[in-house]
């Protein structure tokens, strides 16, 4: 790894560690392995929002040309939002893209995210099926996002008419992972997710 | 931070409006060091490169009133696009215009910057940089990890607690295992003493009927004692007194003596490897010395004694007779071995070393004794033994005697003879000479003839 990268991220940890997001639980970033070339980062969710309350892991890779290039970041934590693949947890965010500047760090990076968790953009999606229910069923969406912080990142609030859904939906033999996914983007209409599953 | 931000916005502001005026770099150096004058000490955030978070290394002024080293720089041109790293605004036209007047780098405030922080600049530039930076960086990576009051404790008690438990458990089945070894090796330590009191068993046995076979046998040979003359004593008693056989050659000595001229004759074959080869020798030799026919055959006899003692087998004397004859030159007549006598003179033999077999017995009733507590009977025996012995005494002496009158009469009868043979071509005593054979002997026939060239010696 070039040098200046290396020397980046040792100068963006101590800066993200030392921060006031770190005091505040807010943001975290650690080092996985010997190298800088893999960090794990893991943001909160934004109060007043349905991520309220739980914490999103995430994979970030730090590239041979940082900072002239975006780390490429992803969600490991499942989330229910019309910018993140609900599958692959792939962030559509146009700093992480072309509005990269080097000047940018871990610690913008991580707040941007937390920013963009706040302020979901439906009409620029990565993910389609979220971003229609997001602009159509805003309520079944903040519903559904709340139910998948809750059930992948530590969300407190607990959905049971979902969790009975998904429960009939395991009974069947479905896995869960399938069914909550599944319900999700049938609006949490039973029949239409069954159909989806075993059509 | 917010301030100076917004006084870089309002600068960017100004540098634009001044470029849109199509002013030159010596207005934008002039306007650094305006600015420079402003603040005539350079905070460290100020001169700080955003890029590479280390202090500026001639450093480069954008249009945009944004700063960054030189490196850092052309690294962004080279690898990112002509674009501020941090506004994004197009920096093309200026790149081209400051490379080509050579004024990237922003030597006033590069002056400024090695003025104000020397050492940082020194360090910059040092090598020990690196790792001042991974020993600053280092001791910042646990600092998220807190312990509740009494939460290491906890855990460390619980460790302990842990450890203890396995320990214990691993003592367990270490016992648990010696226990299950103890029981084996007892188990096999039983078996060992029921396989030992067993063979016990059959030894004592063995003894006892070891014991009654030498008392039958000694019956026998009681028995038999009254007419020494006939009984020869049976071959299957020397391998019984295999340790006697040392002491059987000192015995026949004894005879040598009588018969000096043959003593070292009949030690060598009893050194002989072969069962067969002094046998043969011997009726060679007998047949030399035809004169002493049963002082010989008593000689030879008993070397084959010997070689039969230590070979256990008795074959070589039925086999002897079977050797080819020889018609020795030096005498008339062809004595062919008798094997008849041979018992007779084996009982002379095994007379003459009675005080081994004495020995013998004692030791064997010695050893008998302690075991069968049997004192009475064993001195019977000894008592039987003896007198039967000296009975062979006797009887050996008296045959000494004989056999020297016999010896002296033949050696006389043998001298008178031998002046008178007649050895003239066609008489009975001519020499036999070897017919002459046309074609040379093959080495195969030379093979299988051997025992013939041997018994027709040239003269």
């Amino acid at each position: 790894m070039a040098n200046i990268a290396v020397q980046r991220i040792k100068r963006e940890l101590k800066e993200v560690l030392n921060s006031d997001e770190v005091a505040r639980c807010s943001i975290h970033v650690e080092l996985v392995g010997e190298s800088f070339a893999e960090l794990k980062g893991e943001i909160a969710g934004p109060p007043d929002t349905p991520y309220e309350g739980a914490r999103f892991q995430l994979e970030i890779k730090i590239p041979e040309t940082y900072p002239f290039n975006p780390p490429k970041v992803r969600f490991v934590t499942k989330i229910w939002h019309p910018n993140v693949s609900s599958v692959t947890g792939a962030i559509c965010l146009d700093i992480l893209k072309h509005q990269w500047a080097a000047a940018m760090t871990l610690r913008t990076v991580l707040l941007s995210l937390q920013a963009l968790l706040a302020s979901p953009e439906p009409d620029d999606p990565q993910d389609a099926v979220v971003a229609r229910q997001c602009k159509d069923k805003p309520q079944i969406f903040h519903l559904t996002a709340q139910h998948w912080a809750n059930a992948y990142a530590g969300g407190p609030s607990i959905n049971t008419d979902y969790e009975n859904k998904i429960r009939r939906l395991k009974d069947l033999g479905v896995t869960e992972m399938n069914a909550r996914a599944s319900l999700s983007s049938c609006d949490w209409d039973l029949e239409r997710a069954t159909e989806q599953i075993f059509s | 931070m917010a301030p100076s931000r917004r006084s870089t916005v309002t600068k960017v502001r100004a540098t634009s409006r001044r470029s849109k005026a199509s002013e030159t770099n010596t207005d934008q150096s002039q306007n650094v060091s305006s600015s420079s004058e402003e603040k005539p000490f350079l905070l460290l955030e100020d001169v700080t490169c955003k890029i590479c978070l280390n202090l500026m290394v001639k450093p480069v002024s954008l249009p945009c009133r944004h700063d960054l080293c030189y490196s850092c720089y052309t690294s962004c041109v080279e690898k990112s696009n002509l674009s501020c790293p941090m506004c994004r605004k197009r920096i093309s036209v200026w790149c081209r215009q400051a490379t080509k007047t050579n004024t990237v780098i922003n030597e006033v405030l590069w002056q400024q910057i090695q003025a104000q922080f020397p050492e940082l600049v020194a360090s910059q530039n040092g090598e020990g940089k690196d790792e001042k930076d991974v020993e600053d960086f280092f001791p910042t990576v646990p600092m998220h990890q807190f312990a509740e009051p009494g939460e290491l404790l906890k855990e460390f008690e619980l460790e302990q607690e842990r450890r203890r438990k396995e320990e214990e458990e691993r003592r367990k089945e270490e016992e648990k295992a010696s226990a299950d070894l103890i029981a084996e090796l007892a188990k096999e330590q039983a078996e060992l003493a029921r396989a030992e009191a067993e063979l016990e068993r059959i030894r004592q046995a063995d003894e006892a009927l070891a014991l009654e076979l030498a008392e039958k046998e000694d019956n026998i040979r009681k028995l038999r004692g009254s007419k020494i003359v006939q009984t020869p004593i049976s071959s299957r008693k020397r391998p019984r007194k295999m340790s006697s056989d040392s002491k059987t050659t000192p015995a026949a000595k004894k005879i040598n003596k009588f018969f000096p001229s043959r003593s070292n004759e009949n030690d060598e074959p009893s050194r002989s490897p072969s069962a067969f080869a002094p046998v043969t020798e011997h009726f060679q030799k007998r047949d030399i010395s035809m004169s002493e026919p049963r002082s010989s055959s008593c000689t030879s006899l008993e070397s084959i004694d010997q070689e039969v003692s230590k070979r256990l087998h008795f074959r070589p004397i039925n086999a002897a007779p079977l050797t080819p004859p020889k018609n020795s030159p030096g005498n008339s007549e062809i004595v062919k071995p008798q094997v008849v006598s041979a018992a007779k003179n084996l009982n002379q033999l095994y007379g003459l070393d009675g005080e081994n077999l004495t020995e013998d017995l004692k030791q064997n009733n010695n050893s008998d004794e302690p075991i069968k507590g049997a004192g009475v009977l064993a001195e019977e025996l000894r008592e039987m033994e003896r007198e039967w012995l000296r009975k062979k005494l006797e009887q050996e002496e008296a045959d000494k005697e004989l056999a020297r009158k016999l010896q002296e009469e033949l050696d006389q009868e043998a001298k008178s003879t031998r002046s008178l043979v007649n050895r003239s071509k066609g008489s009975k005593d001519e020499y036999q000479l070897r017919k002459i054979v046309k074609n040379q002997p093959t080495i195969e026939a030379s093979f299988q003839r051997p025992s013939l060239r041997k018994s027709h010696p040239l003269p």
